[in-house]
């Protein structure tokens, strides 16, 4: 079933990079060859005694510990880069790396994309003798024998290309690296080493010394440089990143003596322990370039990164424009006197910032000294409605205003005998009807009010389609009689931390029609269960706060219908939330401030535009303690 | 924070070896990135990639953009579109958060799926299990001419055809799937409603939308 065509042939690349190991070795292992002094050879012959010499030199010199990047023994320098064959090195020494260029040894790029080196192959430090290498020296010497100088630089006759052996697709003739500096590694094809894997493990004889890892590796020269970019870079991928945040990626796996070669302006650093961190990056698509021992053999690694936003950063803020018909300010604060104290803060949400569009919200507040009647009115205009910011601004203005004359003209007549009968009923009693009447008749002036408003705007009333929620209040006898009436979804509770009791004052208008929020209309009103169902009562002696908010207050704070009603969410919300940042007093004087700054609070997923509403009953309290209302 | 899951079931049998299998890698690279530069989707959006060939494999599960890396991609095996369709049905009911008093749950999940052949295996049963888990909006993609769209057709009523499944219009269509993604995920936030086949943005030239 597995198509075996599309899995890489490692053969081709692992060959390449095993046979360039095995020469290196052998060479190595034989060390200089006895009396060569570079005199009668061919070009082929000289440059691979150089490469014995300098490998033995190099065998001699190291010590266990060998730092990365201290002195290097000496070694022809720019020898890869000196391919002119009659070109004498400065030193009069002809330093030439056996060119696989020109023997095809380095093989397509097109088979290294297809082949990436095994992981599993063995690492150099078991390489076994290769088996082309008796054919030119001795066994393994025991002893290496001493240095021997150089070759002279005697090649003057042009160098002709070994032949290619035994290895297969290694025809390309020319392959020069990036950069132009035509590193080569040695020709690996006269080894001719294929070898069998099980002959490796036989032969291999574990030694101090690795094979190209160990290579000097200047940039493009010596054959440290052919080994990184002959072999494509092996990918990974680090965690992700989050912008303008600290960061600090584990270890790379599988690699050991890790280099950076480019981060790649994220200015990431590289520990001594391999980890990369890094203070603060700029969101993007990163690749590092990174080269590593990997099995002993170093590899150039490609560390891809992630470097996410930070959602605040992706949420502009565009003001909207106030010269446009409709405009509305982008947040109101407004805070009010009677014999409980009103505040109200309106904030656009990210979402309509971020284009430039207005706050769809509204608030109204209002105090009647003759009545004594306290009302809040807050409402959303439907985001997919185009005026909606205006039917909530008509609804809240409108049902604001008329109560003031409703209430008092219907519920006060009755309000003494009203509140003595909902205490001797108890909980659970009906909603008095002079209650329905007045808060249902303000309602319905409101939706009223948006239908004149359409024919003004000459739009459908859809436009302006807007939730509404009243909070209504006034001290009878002492005790307060509390009044709501809501279309829609967001909410309107009571909270009274001293009895641990939160009276949710609202019809859940979400839940059972789930994302299906309702408006304020005359035909909703005018719904089986559109109206009287809408409007609650309820009498204290005390409470702590009476709240009226949309669902941009609702949907991160409470989540949930349930949780709306639940005392516990509500004392987190009032004592551990709001309180903490705003004091609600009239003699604060910071308190538009506070509050403001409190309805920015951060919610992942929630970027509605935010209204909140709250009366606090005023402690009697001596009139000298008033301060003035701000301005 | 309800969250938005977006599945994508990618067909990876040996057909869309080559040039369509690096198309669908580059194209998950491309809409991963467009997504993290989108505020809703960066936020709202989880990510899970589930493979199928012979066998159908969750090759990611559902992730949050910030943390979601592109899985790498193998084109071998059959088409075991049934088993892929299983796989979701059995990731939607295990990931997805269900609604409940006390929590709002996750989103609808969104589908989109990708394919370039005929199924290979009983799909039939395997689609009555995918729409027992409720799936929100499920886009199908025939990947050229070979996809069988009166398969893909019985499985959701949105389907897009690609006119050939070469690099660049696989890369338009993970184009077009970021652009819903984007879209579906400020329609939720806006009307807190759960995403259809009317918030789908017009698809790009070579890439025709058929809604049933």
């Amino acid at each position: 079933m597995t198509d075996e065509t599309t899995i890489p042939d490692p053969c081709a690349a692992a060959f390449s990079v095993l046979a360039f190991i095995l020469k290196a070795q052998g060479l190595k292992a034989e060390g200089p060859l006895d009396g060569a002094d570079g005199q009668g050879l061919t070009p082929e012959e000289q440059e691979e005694q150089l490469v014995r010499a300098y490998l033995h030199r190099r065998e001699q010199t190291r010590t266990p510990g060998w730092p990365e990047g201290a002195a290097e023994p000496d070694i022809p320098a720019g020898h890869a880069a000196q391919d002119t064959p009659d070109g004498p090195a400065p030193g009069g020494k002809d330093a030439h790396t056996p060119d696989t260029a020109e023997t095809g040894a380095d093989p397509d790029p097109e088979d290294r994309e297809a082949a990436p080196p095994p992981t599993a192959m063995p690492g150099p430090a078991d390489m076994p003798e290769p088996p082309g290498a008796g054919t030119q020296a001795g066994p393994v010497p025991s002893a290496a024998p001493e240095p021997v100088s150089l070759p002279d630089a005697q090649a003057k006759t042009p160098r002709t290309a070994p032949p290619l052996k035994g290895h297969a697709g290694q025809d390309t003739p020319d392959d020069p690296a990036p950069d132009g500096t035509d590193a080569h590694a040695p020709d690996t094809a006269e080894t001719g080493a294929n070898p069998d894997p099980k002959d490796m493990e036989a032969v291999c004889a574990p030694t101090a010394v690795a094979g190209p890892a160990d290579i000097p590796e200047r940039p493009g020269t010596g054959p440290q440089a052919t080994t990184l970019r002959s072999a494509p870079p092996e990918p990974v991928s680090l965690p992700n990143a989050r912008a303008k945040t600290p960061y600090a990626a584990p270890p790379l796996k599988g690699y050991s003596s890790l280099r950076m070669h480019n981060d790649n302006g994220t200015g990431l650093v590289l520990g001594a322990d391999g980890s990369l961190s890094a203070e603060s990056m700029q969101a993007g698509e990163y690749t590092i370039d990174l080269s590593g021992l990997k099995d002993g053999r170093r590899v150039s690694v490609r560390a891809r990164l992630s470097v996410i936003p930070r959602p605040k950063d992706l949420w502009i803020s565009i003001p909207s424009d106030q010269n446009a018909p409709l405009a509305k300010p982008d947040e109101a604060f407004e805070q009010v006197e009677g014999e409980a104290f009103l505040v109200a803060a309106s904030t656009r949400g990210r979402s309509h910032a971020r284009e430039g569009t207005y706050r769809d919200d509204h608030f109204a507040l209002s105090y009647d000294a003759g009545s004594g009647w306290h009302v809040m009115v807050v409402a959303d205009g439907a985001g997919s409605a185009p005026a909606s910011r205006e039917g909530s601004r008509v609804a809240c203005e409108t049902a604001c205003r008329a109560l003031q004359t409703l209430l008092p003209e219907e519920v006060d007549p009755v309000a003494q005998a009203l509140v003595q009968d909902m205490a001797d009923s108890g909980p659970g009693n009906n909603v008095p009807a002079p209650v329905v009447s007045s808060l249902m008749r303000a309602a319905r002036t409101a939706a009223q009010e948006l239908e004149a408003c359409a024919q003004k705007l000459a739009c459908p009333v859809a436009h302006l389609s807007t939730t509404l929620a009243i909070a209504a209040a006034r001290k009878v006898n002492r005790r307060w009689l509390l009044l709501s009436f809501s279309v829609g979804d967001g909410g309107i509770g009571l909270w009274d931390g001293a009895a641990g009791a939160a009276v949710l004052m609202c019809r859940p208008d979400s839940g059972e029609f789930a994302g299906q929020t309702r408006f304020l209309t005359l035909g909703e009103l005018d719904r089986p269960h559109g109206g009287k169902s809408r409007v609650f009562a309820e009498i204290r002696d005390s409470f702590t706060a009476f709240m009226a908010m949309t669902d941009g207050i609702t949907d991160p704070k409470f989540e949930t219908d349930a949780a709306f009603a639940n005392p516990a969410r509500w004392r987190t919300f009032w004592e551990d939330d709001l309180t903490k940042a705003v004091t609600f007093a009239p003699d604060n004087a910071a308190i538009r401030e506070q509050f403001l700054e409190w309805m920015e609070f951060w919610s992942r997923g929630n970027h509605d535009d935010r209204t909140l509403a709250v009366m606090v009953p005023k402690e009697p309290a001596p009139a000298t303690e008033r301060t003035g209302e701000s301005p | 924070m309800r969250r938005l899951p977006i599945y994508l079931l990618l067909d990876t049998s040996a057909s869309m070896g080559g040039e369509p299998v690096n198309a669908v890698q580059k194209g998950l690279d491309l809409l991963i990135s467009t997504l993290r530069q989108d505020p809703y989707a960066l936020e709202t959006a989880f990510l899970s990639v589930i493979t199928f060939d012979t066998e159908a494999r969750q090759i990611v599960p559902l992730t949050e953009i910030t943390d979601f890396q592109t899985p790498d991609l193998q084109a071998r095996g059959v088409t075991a579109l049934g088993d892929a369709l299983k796989t979701v049905a059995q990731c939607i009911s295990t990931e997805v958060q269900k609604s409940s008093a006390e929590v709002k749950g996750d989103w609808k999940p969104l589908v989109f799926l990708m394919t370039d052949g005929l199924p290979t295996d009983d799909w039939k049963t395997a689609l009555q299990e995918f729409r027992d888990a409720r799936p929100g909006l499920t886009v199908c993609c025939a990947a050229g001419p070979g996809a069988d769209t009166a398969v893909l057709s019985e499985i959701s009523e949105t389907v897009v055809t690609l006119d050939t499944a070469d690099s660049s219009t696989i890369s338009a269509f993970f184009k077009w799937v970021s652009a819903s993604i984007t879209v579906s995920s400020r329609k939720i936030d806006l009307a807190k409603n759960d995403a259809t086949g009317g918030d789908l943005p017009p698809p790009p030239a070579g890439i025709s939308l058929t809604k049933i």
